[in-house]
């Protein structure tokens, strides 16, 4: 009743000067004066309210002020009023306006209670929710922004079911790993495929290789401030409408467009850190010197032990650096973003600036992204509507060595404690590559990697009549990407000042597209609707070399240098791609409660051979909406939903190299040659019956709501038959080339999906909602041809191909036990039985590189103005290998041990984790070099519960700010603050460099030397006005 | 309105049908700067070319990169440091595993024989070739398969001799450019095949052919395969005629290692410049005047013999940090920044020449002649002329010696020892017989099917 009074005595004053307003318009003419407010009764500003007279085809819309005031002049008669909000479920009611009176309304809107109703996006359009009968997820973009991340694909992370994400490294710009419903892929790449606001962006995670133990992130300069939702494609009935690109997912990701009436301004400012979640803990001087030692006396040495780098025992005793420290420490980061928009008629924009400094926990990284959008939406004519959106974005990632190429990787092996940063005369001491002293290196070396890039679209959809719609729809996504080095004399061999190295790389991608959309029949019985399309995409890449011998400075700082004919530069071979498609999609509803769909694509590549160019992916689904039956009706009520859906498809895979059924030579301008003349050389035989990878894909699901939809669920389970797999296979390298690719074996994928979400509370000042899910994904190879399980490897990693088992199978030897009488490692050989000699003939698969379950749950509560919400995800089973391990932790060599290596053996009785500890191979039964020799011992479980994001946020009370601002927002959140594991390796979450996608595909389970992640704390501001 | 629908609608269809007649154009994409192989060679210069790229490959693997390999087996190195990815770290201790083996080594010489089989299975149609040109050609690409299938043979397999009729396994012998997989030949027929295509080559190259190879490249080549195979009359058969030669001799500098052309080089690897430089793997790996720490150093027992002070070759070596702890030596022999590399020289040439004498009962005045004018450029102002009375054997264990000394980390010494061995001798290296496993480099593992023979594993332990 208060809030009644108060709302009264409130709203007079407005009414009034509403009444002013109303004598001055037309006397014919009728007013609406309304006010849209929530069930606690307080005002809902920027609501949408439409109103329409089918007859006269009246139309008008206007948005309500700060306080949920509208007010609309019309002419008499009946109208249909629709008031949206996002978060709130759409109202809609029927009104009758008589000449020169004004009805005063209240409209009140009721918050969302579940998302069956919403639009999402799918392939070339646009589905209700509801009418879905492919397997998508959506995400909006302000979950993408809850996540304080610099690359938008890990706010995935724990959101949808069956898309298991690993967040980057804690290195800065680093990038997720995606994979949704497990890997079909082996050589191929098996990430899912990007489309940005229509078109498919150029993602090539090695453009730069894994160049210092890293690997580009291509989706780094897509700013997460920009993005509206992003629908994640998981079936074949979502995704076959991509065809050859969507047996691994799709993810589409729509940017911001204007919808509010007027001129908005929304402003957020972020500052935050960043800090390892997990610091290794390697061993000080003492340590070392005793446990080196210790091998040396074991090994039968006597005297003190000749140490690593000629490094005299005086010396080393009186070192003690903990390089740990020295290349890992605190990060700070800063964003500020501003995103306006402005609508006025048929005439919209939005417009996106921001500013993104990420300094990582790692020293000396850094993320620079400086980005700007421009989206307009306009129907200069009648049914003509014209989107166009630009984008351009400044990534500059300030780079250091990692993992296996020095840096934290260096703190972590070949930098030893007893080694000194700097000598006695102040110097940086052993500035070599040799990564023993990264700091060194760090100061010396000059990295950076710049990437521009602007991705822009052009679409006009004309709506001939009610029945037929054409969309024209072109874009391009360009890419500038940059690698400087800079090694001066203090660190190479050289007699020149230093080396500056500079490789440019562009891409310019485009695409267009012709859709026509037909509603055939539209009735109350049948409705059926048809789309066909063309689309022609074309990505070209060219690359350049420049190389000063003689420099003194990094290129990007100009060019500079000594003797000028130490400057080469060399053009690298051009690279392109096209693809040719067509497709339709056919929809059927009969009764609004059955649902058929058909959707094919014909998708020509220019990767395969004229005898294999076209691959062709039909796929066919359907909907039952059980809850719309009238016996559902009865027995579950009217307003839960229930829903079964079910599709077959097929979905395809192409190769990553764009020629590789072509036979290639190298021309002699892109040859040094020899003796000064040209040289030409074949490169590549040719493979002219290379084709696509294709997937068959089963996917059955249910899903409902209950409660008045307040919680909704689904079920999900899926069966993806893979053939023709792409492979790189390794043959003899006696022929002359080491690989080539063709179409070998079937890997089938199945799984499993359970996902809810519920409003389990709901009150006038308090609310609590609850999403989990949960996926297991089954993998196995069905076969690889001819091929040995060696045929295909993991990069440097012992993972295989192994028929039966996952992709990417531990493919190594078993270790048994410590002996405890002599201290030898007592390994398994392929038959179980002990043995003390290590074989390469003993290596068998094991572990499992498939995890039971991984998922996420998030809980919000919402008091008054205050928001907590927290994120845990988790992985349950599933092998990590520490493939660093068995050098840390095995024969002792020139690196650095864990403290976990305290517990070996030492005495006859001894029951030790470790073996007795040795300088030599021989005592471990291993062949001479320590490197290779994996072993079980460090194969542990890789299971996690993490708190990967909390955030609290307060709602300023609006009287602090006055009218001009409609909102104000703190939020604090923390970013991995909390981590359960047994995993004794680091970081459970690994997200590591690769070599190839191979490596991608096969070897996520592996650490070597690797970055954790981030934890990181942050505040957040975010003002509307 | 309606006309107006149809027009959009016909356009509509227009545009999304319009693009097939074109479809094959645009996807038939080419890479633009790689030429296609059905359409790379068609001219002089295009084959020419080719054959270029073949030296270009060869002169990548010789410049230091397999002699390294070959002197980390033997004994004039001491350990290198066991630091991560070090393949030298293996090799020297003699690994036989096959996930770390000079796997890059093995495909580059067998990318080189590819590159000459393509040669000769194009060179037919290329119009427009001169005759001359053709034959030189073809000699060339006889004289590198030949030593690539014998350098091959040098490092995966055991010596020439180790068994009495040579059926032990060599390596694969390739003289098609297809993908047919081939099994290793024996050691017998690779040494066979190696001579047979160098006596082709000495068929069809000319006396004189700037940088590239000449008929007494072939010879000296030819010289060095017979020696290794312990065939010394035929070995003095092609020495006699080198050194008779007038244009070719023993040159006044200690080292050969130089840019240039000294007269004592049957065949060296041309480094044009600073970003063309063939000598790359000597460089990186010794060179200590600007790296205090390199990768490859002489061992303590090579540097009894080579730091006598009356030997002008001892200024080569240092030691540093001496009488300490951590003392280690460098060789300064390839401390610069480029250099041309010598592979086939007269010094080697005389001192086969000389060994085989003592091999043969020849004239030893022949021998000692030969070995005491590397002698004298040696020990200069020191030099003694050796006792013309010197028994055979004592005057061959000196030319050994020297040969130890003058081709120090040339890639020479280590296969001395295992044909010495093969010849009968009883000889360890360091410490572990000559003929153990891990003389033998490992086959990658990408060699796995059916029927090829993997070398022992086990090493030398």
């Amino acid at each position: 009743m208060i809030i009644c009074d108060y709302m009264k005595r409130f709203l007079k004053p407005i009414f009034t000067i509403f009444a002013l307003y109303a004598c001055s318009v037309s006397a014919q003419n009728a007013i609406l004066k309304g006010v849209v407010k929530s069930n606690s009764a307080s005002g809902i500003s920027g609501a949408d309210v439409k109103v329409s007279n089918k007859v006269s085809k009246i139309n008008a819309s206007v948005s309500t002020d700060a306080k949920g005031f509208f007010v609309l002049e019309l002419a008499p008669g009946n109208y249909e009023v629709e008031i949206r909000k996002s978060e709130f479920e759409t109202v809609s009611e029927v009104i009758s306006l008589v000449a020169n009176e004004t009805l005063e309304k209240s409209f009140v809107l009721q918050p969302e209670a579940e998302d069956i109703g919403e639009v999402v996006i799918v392939g070339y359009g646009t589905s209700r929710r509801k009418d879905l009968t492919g397997s998508v997820s959506s995400l909006k973009g302000k979950e993408v922004l809850d996540m304080p991340a610099p690359s938008f694909e890990a706010a995935l992370q724990g959101k949808a079911a069956g898309v298991q994400i690993t967040m980057g490294s804690g290195v800065a710009g680093s990038g997720s790993l995606v994979r949704v419903r497990g890997v079909a892929s082996i050589s191929a790449a098996g990430d899912p495929l990007y489309i940005v606001d229509g078109i498919p962006i150029s993602q090539d995670y090695f453009i730069n290789g894994n160049n210092g133990g890293f690997n580009n992130n291509p989706l780094a300069t897509i700013n997460p401030n920009d993005i509206e939702s992003i629908e994640i494609l998981k079936d074949a009935a979502a995704t076959a409408i991509y065809g050859s690109r969507g047996s691994n997912g799709v993810i589409l990701i729509t940017t911001k467009r204007a919808k509010k009436s007027g001129l908005k301004f929304e402003f957020t400012s972020r500052v935050g850190t960043s800090q390892p979640t997990f610091k290794p803990q390697m061993l000080n001087s003492t340590q070392f010197l005793q446990l080196y030692q210790e091998a040396w006396e074991n090994d039968g040495g006597v005297g003190l032990a000749p140490l690593p780098n000629n490094i005299s025992w005086d010396d080393a005793r009186k070192t003690n650096t903990n390089w740990i420290d020295e290349t890992m420490g605190t990060g700070f980061k800063q964003l500020y973003s501003l995103g306006t928009t402005y609508r006025k008629g048929t005439f919209g924009a939005y417009v996106g600036l921001t500013w993104e400094d990420n300094g990582s926990f790692v020293i000396g990284s850094n993320y620079d992204r400086q980005s700007a959008r421009v989206n307009i939406d306009w129907e200069p004519i009648k049914n003509l509507n014209i989107t166009a959106s630009t984008s351009i974005s400044k990534g500059v990632n300030t780079r250091v060595d990692g993992a296996w190429s020095g840096g934290f990787g260096a703190a972590m092996s070949t930098a030893l404690p007893i080694y000194p940063i700097y000598d006695t005369s102040g110097k940086f001491w052993n500035s070599g590559n040799g990564g023993w002293n990264p700091v060194a290196i760090r100061n010396l070396k000059d990295w950076r990697t710049t990437e521009y890039r602007s991705i822009n679209n052009l679409k006009a959809s004309y709506r001939v009549n009610d029945k037929l719609s054409l969309t024209a729809f072109g874009a391009i996504d360009y890419m500038d990407f940059f690698e400087d080095i800079y090694e001066p004399q203090a660190m190479i061999n050289t007699n020149h000042a230093g080396i500056a190295k500079r490789s440019p790389r562009q891409t310019f991608n485009y695409n267009y597209n012709f859709v026509g959309n037909y509603q055939v029949l539209d009735n109350r019985i049948h409705s059926l609707s048809a789309m066909v399309g063309m689309e022609f995409q074309r990505s070209n890449l060219t690359s350049r070399y420049i190389e000063v011998a003689d420099a003194n400075q990094a290129l990007y700082k100009g060019e500079s240098f000594g003797d000028a004919s130490t400057r080469v530069e060399r053009e690298n071979p051009a690279e392109a791609f096209a693809f040719l498609s067509y497709f339709t999609r056919w929809n059927y509803k009969y009764m609004g409660k059955y649902i058929m769909e058909f959707t094919m694509r014909a998708d020509g590549s220019s990767r395969f051979g004229p005898n294999n160019a076209f691959g062709y992916f039909p796929a066919v689904s359907g909907a039952w909406l059980l809850s719309e039956e009238e016996f559902m009706r009865d027995l579950w009520g009217k307003t839960n939903s229930l829903k079964l859906r079910a599709s077959y498809g097929r979905t395809g895979n192409t190769p990553n190299q764009n020629y590789a059924w072509r036979g290639t030579f190298t021309p002699a301008q892109n040859s040094y040659g020899y003796n000064g003349n040209p040289s030409i050389f074949p490169t590549r035989l040719p493979n002219p019956d290379l084709k696509w990878e294709t997937s068959d894909v089963l996917d059955l699901s249910i899903e409902g709501g209950v409660f008045k939809n307040r919680l909704t669920w689904e079920i999900a389970y899926y069966n993806k038959t893979t053939n023709g797999v792409i492979l790189d296979l390794a043959v003899p390298r006696s022929l002359g080339f080491s690989s080539y690719y063709d179409n070998v074996g079937a890997v089938n994928n199945s799984g499993i999906e359970f996902s809810f979400s519920s409003t389990n509370i709901r009150t006038e000042n308090f609310s609590w909602k609850t999403q989990f899910n949960i996926a297991r994904n089954y993998n196995k190879i069905l076969d690889i041809g001819v091929y040995t399980q060696d045929a295909v490897s993991g990069g440097t990693n012992d993972t295989r191909v192994v028929v039966g088992e996952p992709i990417g199978t531990n493919y190594i030897v078993r270790f048994s036990h410590v002996d405890k009488e002599t201290g030898r490692p007592v390994y398994l050989d392929k038959d179980g039985k002990e043995t003390l000699t290590w074989t390469n003939e003993d290596r068998v698969s094991v572990g499992s590189v498939l995890p039971k379950a991984v998922g996420g749950f998030t809980n919000t509560f919402t008091y008054k103005n205050w928001n907590l919400n927290f994120l845990f995800v988790y992985k349950i089973g599933g092998n990590i290998y520490n493939s660093s391990g068995k050098r840390q932790n095995g024969v002792v060599t020139d690196w650095n041990m864990t403290t976990d290596y305290y517990n070996h053996w030492r005495k006859p009785g001894d029951e030790a984790k470790y073996p007795k500890l040795s300088l030599q191979t021989e005592q471990y039964g291993l062949p001479p070099d320590p490197y290779q020799y994996n072993t079980t011992l460090f194969l542990e479980d890789g299971s996690y519960l993490r708190l990967r994001n909390i955030s609290l946020s307060y709602r300023l009370p609006k009287s602090w700010f006055g009218k001009h601002v409609d909102n104000a927002q703190l939020t604090f959140t923390g970013v991995n603050l909390l981590t359960f594991t047994n995993y004794t390796g680091g970081d459970p979450e690994i997200a590591r460099d690769f070599e190839n996608p191979a490596d991608r595909n096969m070897s996520s389970n592996i650490t070597y030397l690797t970055a954790p992640q981030e934890k990181s704390y942050n505040l957040t501001l975010n003002l509307t006005f | 309105m309606k006309t107006y629908t149809r027009i959009l609608g016909a356009l509509a269809i227009a545009a999304i049908l319009g693009t097939g007649s074109s479809c094959k154009k645009m996807l038939d994409l080419r890479p633009e700067n790689l030429t296609l192989s059905e359409e790379a060679l068609k001219t002089p210069e295009d084959i020419k070319a080719l054959l270029n790229s073949c030296y270009d490959e060869f002169a990548n693997l010789m410049n230091g990169s397999v002699q390294n390999y070959h002197e980390l087996l033997g004994e004039n190195l001491s350990e290198p440091q066991n630091s991560a990815g070090s393949l030298y770290y293996t090799i020297f201790n003699r690994g036989t595993f096959s996930f770390r083996t000079a796997d890059r080594e093995y495909l580059d010489f067998y990318n080189c024989i590819l590159r000459i089989n393509t040669i000769f299975d194009n060179i037919e149609s290329i119009e427009g070739l001169s005759a001359e040109d053709k034959t030189r050609i073809m000699g060339e690409g006889h004289f590198l398969r030949a030593w690539c299938h014998w350098e091959l043979v040098k490092l995966w397999a055991q010596p020439y001799g180790y068994t009495q009729d040579n059926s032990h396994p060599g390596v694969p012998i390739r003289l098609k450019a297809d993908k047919n997989i081939e099994l290793r030949s024996s050691v017998g027929d690779v040494y066979t095949q190696v001579l047979n295509d160098i006596n082709t080559a000495m068929g069809m190259l000319p006396n004189e052919n700037g940088n590239y190879a000449n008929v007494f490249a072939a010879k000296a080549l030819k010289a060095k395969v017979l020696f290794l195979m312990n065939k010394h009359n035929e070995v003095l058969e092609i020495t006699n005629e080198l050194m008779g030669l007038s244009n070719y001799g023993f040159s006044d500098s200690l080292n050969r290692f130089v840019q240039g052309a000294p007269e004592e080089i049957f065949f060296q690897l041309i480094s044009t410049s600073n970003n063309d430089n063939r000598a790359g793997a000597f460089i990186n790996n010794y060179r200590s005047d600007n790296n205090p720490n390199p990768a490859l150093k002489p061992s303590a027992s090579f540097m009894k013999i080579a730091m006598n002070p009356e030997d002008r070759r001892s200024a080569f070596y240092e030691i540093k940090n001496e009488g300490k702890s951590n003392q280690f030596f460098v060789c300064h022999k390839f401390d610069k920044d480029v250099f041309n590399v010598p592979l086939l020289h007269y010094t080697d040439i005389a001192l086969m020449h000389a060994e085989s004498i003592t091999e043969t009962g020849g004239d030893l005045n022949a021998a000692i002649s030969a070995v005491d004018a590397i002698r004298k450029r040696a020990y200069d102002t020191a030099f003694v002329a050796t006792n013309p009375a010197i028994s055979a054997n004592d005057l061959r264990t000196l030319i050994r010696n020297e040969r130890q000394l003058e081709l120090a980390f040339e890639g020479d010494w280590t296969q001395q020892l295992r044909r010495r061995g093969a010849a009968g001798e009883t000889l360890t290296i360091r410490q572990s017989p000559w003929d153990c496993p891990g003389m033998l480099i490992q086959f990658p593992m990408s060699e796995r099917t059916a029927g090829f023979i993997f070398n022992e594993e086990g090493g030398c332990n």
